[in-house]
């Protein structure tokens, strides 16, 4: 059995992967990063995105931020529970971001200038707001760019299927 | 670049220690820039300012000997030869007058006891008692020193807040028969978050609505007030996100008991409250309050192991708004300046490779040596209990608040160094947070003045040697 796995493998990585390659059967780079885990809602990271999360690391959860929230009575509690949300838990991963859809995209940057300037730590708060609405459209977009098949079900976010409080 | 901002004092940081400091400079007559990047500890306190507890309490125990406030300061000075009451024995005489400076220059907003008499008694939000010198006065109210008879610890029936109050009760009951108090506990959980859509709400948000309608919690309460009578009500603390006084007035008025608030734990209201109110107090004072990062022009911030202190400041001082502004900073011309902008939290002490100081590239003290990048699981312990050795890094001063460098002496005649920022002191495990900020700030502020008057004369010394050679210092 094992030898007959070691076959399958090798014939798959000597024959059928460099024929595919010569016959452009195979995506490259970003394309084919896309393909695959685009809708799963994971985007490159390029290293704008890297300094942001990196910057978003600096968040020690003191809470401070969540008590000057200008946007805290403004969108429905069950989407959104407070700024500090942005960097604890929407930047860790795009994947996540979609089941936090609806508060990212009721979220005004500007409104937290107020949180950001008594962060102890730093955080850019209006700068990660903004790029938490720019990488949930990619990670949108990523997934539309789908065959129509693949598109419903990658578009079909897990918060449309009960999983409303999935991102806090 | 703009015009420079110029004063006789810059204090860096404006949390307790820094905003003490800062009005003791103004009451000796510099003129003070205080520069904060941003909130900090103060705003995460619970509301209470402890000098230093009993050398004898323990968990059997939890009042000790009942010492003084000053014998407590000078115990913890004779235990622990790195702790900078130890480095400032010789003006501990002076905690008294630092704790009614601190009392008159925050309008009340802090208050604090005669230092010769023993701490007031709290209890704490996870039912252990709790000793402080002062702190914010609606929540010194609640000292159970003062109480004969029934205490109401009052609920508001929504898990997460607050710990239930049937818990906090029996916990209150047990730690008080330990310590010789008798006073009985006794629940009340009151329904004002059960029926309405506060259950969802955050701490600071109930606390705008309590303060917004006072009456809908008093009938609250009475609702659930069991028909005995009460010496004490203890509140969970968040009855206000501006000033609880009013709110405790009507809830005296109805209930016809004295209320008092219990200190906060983590995302503390009253935290918010005394850093919003000692902010308030630097503007009435006059003091120039500038938010931004205070650092040194073509200082190197490349990682080196040893450190390398910046002599030649003074004609580089900077505040930008944010570290990546550093191209937009404005100057900063100064006659002395005084550290205060606490430890990890605040940005006082940084980690990167080793332990520094970011302004001045002064030497942190770990464990009585300088931090030269050791492993950082070294200095700490898996036991939460344990003494975390990285939560005492600091800076090391002399008797006049100025930092040593790695060989002794004084860095600079015209930098201090005040509060968490002091190397020896981990305030979780020595409980001297907020009283050794307000009593390292008061003499670092008047050394301070001292020096950057003392300079406009041409004159050298510390506050002491300035007012032997009449140079006017306070």
């Amino acid at each position: 059995m094992r030898l007959g796995a070691d076959l399958y493998l090798a014939w798959r990585a000597l024959v059928v992967q460099p024929l595919r390659r010569i016959f452009g059967k195979v995506g490259r780079g970003e394309a084919c990063f896309l393909e695959n885990y685009g809708p799963e809602g994971l985007v490159p990271t390029p290293a704008k995105d890297k300094a942001m999360v990196a910057a978003a690391s600096r968040c020690i959860s003191c809470g401070l931020c969540d008590q000057i929230d200008g946007q805290l009575g403004a969108i429905s509690r069950g989407d959104y529970d407070g700024v500090s949300l942005l960097p604890r838990q929407y930047a860790r991963s795009s994947v996540e971001l979609v089941h936090a859809r609806r508060a990212v995209e009721a979220i005004d940057p500007e409104r937290y200038r107020a949180a950001e300037a008594i962060c102890p730590t730093g955080v850019p708060l209006v700068a990660l707001a903004g790029w938490l609405r720019d990488r949930l459209l990619r990670a949108r977009s990523a997934a539309k760019e789908l065959p129509d098949g693949v598109r419903d079900d990658a578009r079909a976010a897990p918060h449309e299927a009960g999983g409303a409080a999935a991102g806090r | 670049m703009s015009a420079p901002l110029s004063a006789d004092v810059l204090v860096v940081g404006a949390g307790a220690a820094g905003a003490i400091a800062a009005l003791a400079a103004r009451e000796a007559g510099a003129s003070v820039i205080a520069a904060r990047r941003a909130w900090g500890a103060t705003a995460l306190s619970s509301g209470a300012a402890d000098v230093a507890p009993d050398p004898l309490s323990s968990p059997g125990s939890p009042l000790g000997g009942r010492a003084s406030v000053e014998a407590c300061a000078r115990s913890l000075a004779l235990r622990r030869p790195e702790h900078p009451y130890a480095m400032l024995r010789e003006r501990l005489g002076a905690l008294g007058e630092a704790l009614r400076f601190a009392s008159r220059a925050t309008g009340g907003l802090l208050a604090f006891g005669d230092p010769g008499e023993e701490n007031r008694v709290l209890l704490s939000p996870f039912g252990a008692l709790k000793q402080s010198a002062g702190g914010l006065r609606s929540i010194l109210d609640g000292d159970l020193l003062r109480v004969r008879g029934t205490v109401g610890v009052v609920g508001f029936d929504r898990p997460g807040l607050e710990l239930d109050a049937r818990d906090l009760a029996a916990a209150a009951e047990e730690t008080c028969s330990l310590a010789g108090l008798r006073l009985r506990a006794v629940p009340i959980e009151c329904d004002l978050l059960r029926w309405s859509d506060l259950p969802l709400l955050r701490r600071h948000e109930v606390a705008e609505r309590i303060e917004a309608d006072p009456e809908a919690l008093a009938t609250s309460i009475l609702r659930a007030l069991p028909a005995e009578p009460f010496a004490l009500l203890l509140l969970p603390p968040v009855i206000a996100r501006g000033d609880p006084e009013p709110v405790l007035r009507i809830l005296e008025e109805r209930l016809g008991v004295r209320c008092a608030e219990l200190p906060a734990g983590a995302r503390s209201v009253p935290g918010l409250r005394l850093q919003e109110g000692l902010e308030r107090r630097l503007s009435e004072a006059g003091v120039r309050l500038v938010e931004g990062e205070v650092f040194l022009e073509g200082g190197d911030d490349a990682p080196s192991l040893v450190e390398r202190p910046r002599r030649d400041w003074a004609d580089r001082l900077r505040l930008s708004s944010s570290r990546e502004a550093r191209g937009d900073a404005e100057a900063v011309v100064v006659r002395a300046c005084v550290l205060a902008a606490g430890k990890f939290i605040g940005g006082g002490v940084e980690r990167h490779g080793r332990m520094r100081e970011p302004i001045f590239d002064l030497p942190v003290w770990v464990e009585g040596a300088v931090d030269e990048g050791r492993w950082v699981g070294d200095s700490t312990r898996p036991a939460w209990l344990e003494r975390q050795a990285a939560m005492a890094a600091g800076l090391r001063v002399d008797g006049s608040l100025r930092p040593l460098l790695r060989d002794g002496a004084p860095f600079d005649d015209r930098v201090f160094a005040c509060g968490a920022i002091l190397a020896g002191n981990d305030p979780a495990a020595d409980g001297a947070g907020i009283g050794l900020a307000v009593f390292s700030g008061y003499l670092a502020g008047r050394e301070a003045a001292a020096r950057a008057r003392a300079s406009e004369r041409g004159a050298f010394g510390t506050a002491a040697e300035a007012a032997d050679a009449g140079a006017g210092a306070p």
